[in-house]
């Protein structure tokens, strides 16, 4: 073995890349994964270039990826030469032009539009010193959103495959006991240990071993891998690659789902130029070691996340899970041992090895080390992605890091872990995030979505939307998941819209325990866990809905009524008239408005009509709570016109 | 593979090591309820959960289609949560079944009717939902038409159809709307009726019994289409 010293491949990056690495010229960072396009940041990246043209300033203005700040898109990152990396939030095409004049052309901070400061700064603050920044212990985001995700040099810069390079002159059992040391459970959302399923897979006599990324991420409202892979994908190719030495791979791929456009360019440049830098193919950087890495896209079945139904769909096959054991490990990809491991998992592995186990080792709890990249979506203050370490609390999590709920709101429940997790109360905030504390509350660490709810949030309501979505995505191979996955379904929506009886509640609850006891794969295991979970932690509020056909969140459309309240209206004041789309609200002879409650189809449109001063449109459930109107609406069909 | 003892219901039986649970349990006369089991197909479909078993050391049922034998090991076929799950498959089975059968080409030999005298269970199953999907047979093969209304999904049709190499029939679409869908792919008359033979019940049937089966759908689709 003769191979190619580290440091060189390390100093040709650096030269390629003089400019950004010692930063000569202004650098402007614009933020462009799939997050920060969809604020516009694609506007903010051509009003930068223009303006910078048109001004006459030399400026590198560089597509980046995410820092996980979803809140505060578009970001821009403005680091002068021997200045501190500025981080400017929410910006738009006029305040990109205007950070270019006023900072960059003139050097005044324009701290206006400031979030801080990314390193230590006699004139800003830290954004580290911000809760949102504070908490967080990156570790697979610490390059996401400050490197360029197409350009290998810039990741090689920053000790990028300096890992495989290790991991090459180490032994593939070192590389595995390393592994074993830090700890790492499979990020995926089993949380099976990284190391024994390593072991199990080398274990097994073959001519030829595959490993495979599972980037097939589906859960409503998780998007941890996808912003991984557009904003450091070589991180990810680099931990496979370790893998592939570890277990003796010679084919590896990346399972990506092609609803991630931006994803599938990323990591497609990404494998084409580690290929021609030598870090992928044949004698990867002199070491004799083989590594053929392909992007395989997959097409959109949330179940082709299962191991099994997952490698049934690359080999051409209806992506359909099948019993296991055989595990993948024995019988995987065309009958050969495969390891297949999560982004986030191989990102880990990058780490553990470029570090040492301890690193990841030291953080987390007894049985969950290291760290975890969480999304949080929904009712919560400051959306986006943040890694944590395991151990912190989910109150924590939601409330010193992402501010709290959104309008000042009650806290009622926190969904993790997707489809298959299960909601969490606030009586059990406290409760740590690791793999089995999260199980023992009834919910799952799944991939690392979390969607936070609030008091207007009906529980029955998002069983229903969770279950909607297992039955929608159910392969249909097995009974419990096909047809009792619709059972629940059917029994849910009937409850939401007041048509439940309690014999229902106890048919859900075997139906439930059943399809958990009795499906053939996990997803039909998990299925039942939002609606186990909201039964155990909210019964009350579908014993509300189909004992008093009251919705206490206000939001089953079938149980509320729109009313509004005469001694708010505005006499005179027309706002909600004209939005009502089937004409139910009518004027009465004082010239205040009322709701006709027959015509009316609960949209909810006159509420948001309504000035802020009166808010005189309510909601009220049970429907039979409604106050008699002061008038009658009038004569049906009086004003029309025949003929 | 050696012969090894194992116990099923306290009867001790002798089997070849790795040989699947469910072919020894039924050569001996232990039935375990089963749709999607072809004796012939070595790879387990292991879909209609059914066939669970509950095995010593295991902390909940496993379908004995895919269990293999190993020395010493204990079985029993009819513990309470064996039977319990298995009610509720068959419940959930019928409740997306058209129940017709007096009009069926498997009236008396059909699998359902068989399990549910064996487990307890009524035919016209009324504490959950219809799911019947009431649609029209599938004519597109000729010789043989299929009654989504009537199908199992035990994908046995399919998976015979991909051992003769004739490609006729298929999985289609996701959760409750999975069909077996049809291709005319140039099969004999004899090999698509290898495939009817292996539906357990009354899904593919021949040709000319389709009027006699179909009316009864063709009524209540035309009724639904009047209502709407």
């Amino acid at each position: 073995m003769n191979m190619v010293p580290y440091d060189r491949i390390a100093q040709e990056a650096k030269d390629r890349f003089k400019e950004i690495a010692e930063n000569t010229i202004p650098l402007l960072m614009v933020g462009t994964a799939t997050c920060g396009l969809a604020q516009g940041a694609r506007d903010v990246l051509v009003a930068l270039k223009e303006e910078s043209r048109r001004l006459g300033i030399e400026a590198e203005v560089r597509e980046v990826g995410c820092l996980g700040h979803c809140y505060a898109e578009p970001l821009v990152v403005a680091k002068m030469p021997g200045t501190a990396p500025y981080l400017y939030g929410n910006v738009t095409p006029t305040k990109g032009s205007l950070i270019l004049r006023r900072y960059v052309r003139d050097g005044d901070p324009f701290l206006d539009f400031l979030m801080g400061s990314l390193e230590k700064d006699d004139v800003v603050p830290l954004v580290y010193d911000l809760p949102r920044f504070y908490f967080e212990k990156r570790v697979i985001l610490e390059l996401c959103g400050l490197i360029d995700p197409e350009d290998i040099d810039h990741y090689i810069a920053h000790m990028g495959y300096y890992a495989l390079h290790k991991a090459l002159t180490m032994a593939p059992e070192a590389i595995i006991a390393e592994i074993a040391r830090s700890g790492l459970r499979g990020r995926g959302g089993a949380g099976f240990p990284t190391a024994l399923k390593w072991e199990a897979c080398r274990s097994h006599i073959a001519d030829q071993r595959i490993v495979i990324c599972n980037a097939d991420e589906g859960d409503p409202g998780a998007y941890m891998d996808r912003s991984i892979l557009e904003s450091n994908p070589h991180q990810v190719l680099e931990g496979l690659a370790i893998a592939a030495r570890a277990v003796g791979a010679s084919r590896g791929y990346i399972y990506l789902r092609a609803e991630y456009p931006l994803a599938i360019r990323r990591v497609k440049k990404a494998i084409e130029d580690a290929t021609a830098r030598g870090f992928l193919g044949k004698d990867i950087m002199g070491s004799g070691f083989d590594l053929h890495l392909t992007l395989f896209e997959g097409s959109g079945a949330f179940v082709c996340g299962e191991e099994t139904a997952l490698i049934a769909s690359m080999e051409g096959e209806r992506g359909m899970p099948r019993h296991r054991p055989p595990y993948p490990a024995e019988r995987g990809l065309n009958g050969k041992p495969t390891l297949i491991n999560n982004v986030k998992t191989l990102a880990l592995v990058t780490h553990v090895i470029r570090d040492s186990a301890e690193a990841i080792a030291s953080m987390g709890t007894e049985k969950s080390k290291g760290t975890m990249v969480f999304s949080l979506v929904g009712k919560v203050e400051q959306q986006g992605l943040v890694e944590v370490p395991m151990g912190t609390t989910l109150r924590s999590l939601i409330f010193d890091i992402c501010g709290g709920i959104q309008n000042q709101k009650g806290f009622k429940a926190v969904q993790i872990g997707g489809p298959s997790g299960g909601c969490i109360p606030e009586a059990l905030l406290d409760t740590r995030i690791d793999y089995e504390s999260l199980g023992s509350a009834g919910a799952m660490m799944g991939s690392g979505g979390m969607v936070v709810m609030d008091e207007e949030d009906c529980m029955v309501e998002v069983a229903r939307f969770f279950v909607e979505f297992t039955q929608g995505e159910s392969c249909g191979k097995c009974t419990f998941c096909r047809i009792g996955t619709k059972q629940m379904l059917e029994i849910l929506g009937d409850i939401t819209k007041g048509k439940g009886t309690s014999s229902d509640l106890k048919l859900l609850k075997e139906l439930a325990e059943d399809i958990r006891m009795g499906s053939l794969c996990n997803l039909g295991g998990t299925a039942p866990n939002p609606v186990l979970t909201t039964l155990r932690y909210f019964e009350e509020e579908y014993r509300a809905h189909i004992g008093e056909q009251r919705c206490p969140a206000l939001q089953c459309r079938e149980l509320i009524a729109y009313y509004i309240i005469p001694d708010r209206c505005a006499a005179g004041c027309e706002a909600c008239v004209g939005t009502c789309p089937t004409e139910a609200i009518y004027t009465m002879s004082t010239r205040k408005k009322a709701i006709d409650q027959g015509k009316c189809v609960r949209c909810g449109e006159c509420v948001v009509a309504c000035p802020p001063e009166y808010r005189a449109v309510t909601k009220i459930s049970p429907r039979r709570e409604v106050p008699p109107s002061l008038e009658p609406p009038p004569e049906q069909g009086g004003t029309e016109i025949h003929g | 593979m050696s012969e090894v003892a194992i116990v099923i219901d306290d009867m001790e039986v002798k089997a070849k090591e790795g040989r699947r649970l469910i072919d020894v349990a039924l050569e001996h006369g232990i039935f375990i309820p089963h749709l999607c089991h072809l004796p012939e197909i070595e790879d387990s479909y292991a879909g209609c959960r059914m066939c669970l078993v509950e095995v010593d050391g295991k902390a909940r049922p496993v379908t004995s289609c895919t269990e293999r034998v190993r020395p010493g090991m204990m079985v029993r076929t009819d513990t309470p949560m064996v039977r319990r799950l298995q009610r509720s498959a068959l419940r959930l089975l019928l409740s997306a079944h058209h129940v017709d059968c007096g009009n069926c080409y498997a009236n008396k030999r059909c699998a359902l009717q068989d399990l549910s005298k064996r487990l307890g269970v009524k035919l016209k199953v009324k504490e959950m939902r219809d799911l019947c999907p009431r649609l029209p047979l599938d004519e597109t093969l000729g010789h043989v038409l299929h009654d989504p209304n009537k199908c199992v999904h035990c994908g046995n049709c399919v998976r015979l159809s991909q051992r003769l190499g004739i490609g006729a029939f298929h999985f289609s679409r996701r959760g409750l709307k999975m069909r077996v869908s049809l291709f005319p792919s140039g099969a004999s008359k004899e090999e698509l009726e290898r495939c009817m033979k292996v539906c357990p019940v009354g899904a593919l049937i021949p040709a000319e019994f389709g009027k006699r089966q179909g009316d009864g759908i063709r009524k209540e689709i035309a009724k639904m289409s009047l209502m709407e």
